[in-house]
């Protein structure tokens, strides 16, 4: 006894049309493939970097009050600010900040002190720094020499560097160097009782734009008050404007696929022969369709796979995440991105869909035409008449 | 014992022995890369990165480390309201 | 056995599209009856219709007036969607061969088997048969296009018969054939005849005019067809 096959034979056929018409089938496949992963690429390190800001802007303050006189930015005295603060209804734990930007070995970095205690649950292992000392992030690490950095250039300060941020912290502290607030005071021009401005976080998130009058009006002094939707708004527009710049990258590649298509209706077209032949042996249009279908599947399922495939390793894995945010975000230095995918399979889904169904609609609709006319007609079409 | 190819001994006169292998080959390649992405961003959704929130939470950061240090993106509060990046489109991305 | 079993046409009229009218039709007023269980001959000189005739007996041509029924059924009034499946009951053989010359002579085979609900290991087994009748087994893997004239015609009468139609139509299914292969090729006919199935051959080979197993010889000139019975012993 014979042993059968899994596969209908209807899909055994499909596949041996393929490799009769091997050469437009690998074309049909690369074009299917580099189309789904361009636009694949795009989309999903748009959406990634959205969602990624998003989750870490949730954990931003919701204001921050920032001191301004004639000359620009000013230093906030803390005692006054958080007294006129904590005045303000729905103001909840308003936090002073020692912060700043400083040159450093290879570029800017951004100077952070904590004035308050960071819990132990926080450093996992990492010691906080004493006078003198530094912890940096994975950026600054790399320019390290000897284990000591040094920063500033009218006042500079020289610390040495005891521990690294983890690198799954880095979208936090990629070039950040935390020091003590008396080695931090110095480089950003700041006097004891005095910060760089103030977190604000609110009891009604959805308040802030309100209380912004009120708060500013709190204060003895010009304040400049930024809030948290307004930063998150501007990169959103950001992250879509990158996305869909990205996509008008792919166009050559959707024209590459049209011209594919347009050939595939050709080939249909010099088939008639088959189809007449076909027709004549008891062939229905919905066989043939389901033929051609079957087909398409065959060539289709697997490129567009491939090209989500390749999308989601070039947006997902370091250092691949890092040359695709280089090319897609038009040359800025990011550093080595950990984004979040919840939300990547759908539009992982919808590309496909996108991608998938036009291209089945096409190869449907054309066989469908080419297949749904009189058998002895499209015999006529053939080399043996 | 399983032999996904012995019917080769038999002798069929229409095997279509390459189709087959290439349709074993096309359903295979797609089931493995298409479970391999979606097992690795189930486990990414269950293993989030929550080290770089916590640390934006802490040092109350406005703004995460995507931009270089001292960029308007890096640091959305020292933007001066004089100057709206509304009217500067090369200046979104410099530094 | 069923009153109307077999093929029959009635007043069959045909005419090319685009003709003049006062110019003669290929076919008029046909009427034959071939009946299940025997071989009809049509006979006729090149270019008299006989082609034409199978084309519309398989409905891969609609009469211009006039009917085919398929065992009392009027197949030629049928819809595309209902004659496309009924197609599946008719082995055709082209004069022209119409064979796919990058396909293996296995694969030939398995083309009309391929839309039906049989099993994969069923097809090859009936293949297997065909190619053992037709005497090409030794070259089920041989590409098509490879193959003699004489072995390219038995391929297509045998990818006529792989599928076990119920109408078998053979156009000049011996024109290159010699002499021992046209009596096999007679004889398969005749018994695929007295399995039940309606075996109309057309062809002007002198050999089949002499063949002791035709049942009925019908002779097309001027665009009409006339016959008789011959064997009255047949069913």
């Amino acid at each position: 006894m014979m042993p059968g096959t899994r596969y209908p034979p209807m899909v055994i056929w499909a596949a041996r049309d393929i490799q009769r018409h091997c050469g437009r089938s690998m074309l049909l496949f690369a074009c299917l493939a580099s189309l789904v992963f361009l636009t694949a690429m795009a989309l999903l390190f748009s959406q990634a970097l959205d969602a990624t800001w998003e989750r870490l802007m949730d954990q931003a303050p919701d204001l921050v009050v920032r001191r301004i006189d004639g000359g620009g930015w000013a230093p906030l005295p803390v005692d006054v600010a958080m007294a006129c603060a904590k005045k303000i209804p729905g103001v909840i734990d308003p936090t002073p900040r020692l912060w700043g930007v400083v040159p450093g070995p290879e570029g800017p970095v951004t100077v952070v002190a904590s004035i308050a205690v960071v819990p132990e649950s926080m450093l996992k292992g990492i010691p906080p720094p004493s006078a003198g000392q530094a912890v940096v992030g994975q950026g600054v690490a790399r320019a390290l020499s000897g284990g000591r950095l040094s920063l500033g250039s009218n006042h500079s300060v020289t610390v040495s560097v005891i521990h690294t941020f983890p690198a799954d912290t880095g979208l936090a502290t990629h070039d950040l160097v935390w020091m003590t607030p008396d080695d931090a005071r110095p480089l950003l021009g700041l006097v004891p009782g005095q910060a760089s401005d103030l977190a604000v976080h609110l009891f009604r998130r959805e308040e802030e734009r309100a209380i912004q009058a009120d708060l500013a009006a709190a204060f003895p002094w010009p304040v400049r008050i930024t809030d948290r939707s307004t930063s998150a708004l501007n990169h959103h527009t950001r992250a879509v404007r990158s996305g869909g710049i990205a996509v008008v990258a792919g166009i050559p590649a959707l024209l590459a696929l049209l011209l594919i298509i347009t050939g595939t209706v050709v080939d249909n077209t010099a088939r008639q022969a088959y189809w007449g032949l076909l027709k004549s042996m008891g062939w229905t249009t919905a066989d043939m369709v389901r033929l051609q279908v079957s087909r398409a599947m065959i060539v289709g399922i697997p490129a567009v796979v491939l090209g989500l495939a390749s999308a989601y390793a070039a947006v997902f894995y370091p250092p691949a995440a890092g040359i695709t945010a280089f090319w897609v975000t038009g040359g800025q230095h990011l550093p080595a991105l950990t984004l979040v995918s919840s939300g990547a399979a759908m539009v992982m889904i919808e590309i496909a869909a996108m991608v998938g169904l036009p291209f089945l609609a096409a190869v449907f609709l054309t066989t469908l035409r080419a297949a749904d006319g009189s058998p002895w007609t499209l015999l006529q079409a053939d080399p043996w008449n | 014992m399983y032999r996904p190819f012995a019917e080769k001994n038999y002798r069929y006169p229409a095997p279509c022995r390459g189709a087959r292998r290439l349709l074993i080959i096309a359903i295979t390649a797609s089931m493995l890369l298409g479970i391999a992405t979606a097992a690795d961003l189930l486990r990414r959704i269950a293993h989030q990165d929550d080290g770089a929130s916590a640390w934006m939470r802490t040092m109350n950061f406005s703004a995460p480390a995507l931009w270089t240090a001292g960029s308007p993106m890096r640091h959305p509060e020292t933007v001066h309201p004089g100057v709206d990046l509304r009217f500067s489109a090369g200046l979104v991305t410099a530094p | 056995m069923e009153l109307n079993a077999g093929l029959v046409c009635r007043g069959l009229n045909f005419r090319w599209p685009g003709k003049n009218a006062d110019e003669p039709p290929v076919l008029e007023a046909v009427e034959a009856v071939f009946a299940q269980g025997t071989v009809s001959l049509v006979t006729g000189n090149t270019g008299s219709g006989k082609s034409t005739l199978m084309h519309l007996l398989a409905g891969l041509l609609h009469p211009t007036a006039g009917e085919v029924w398929a065992d009392g059924q009027p197949v030629s009034r049928w819809p595309s969607r209902h004659r496309d499946p009924w197609r599946r009951q008719v082995g055709i053989v082209f004069q022209h061969l119409a064979l796919i010359p990058d396909l293996t002579v296995g694969e030939n085979l398995l083309l009309p088997m391929i839309p039906r609900p049989i099993t994969w290991s069923r097809m090859q087994e009936e293949i297997r048969r065909q190619l053992e009748d037709a005497g090409l087994s030794a070259l089920a893997d041989a590409p098509t296009n490879t193959l003699s004239g004489g072995q390219r015609q038995r391929l297509a009468i045998a990818r006529a018969l792989v599928a076990r139609p119920r109408f078998v139509l053979a156009d000049e299914p011996t024109a290159f054939q010699d002499d021992h292969h046209a009596a096999r090729i007679c004889a398969q006919l005749c018994d695929i005849a007295r399995e039940g199935a309606v075996v109309v051959i057309g062809s002007h080979d002198p050999r089949l005019r002499s063949f002791d197993g035709i049942d009925r010889r019908f002779h097309l000139a001027s665009a009409t067809l006339t016959g008789a019975a011959v064997n009255q012993g047949a069913p």
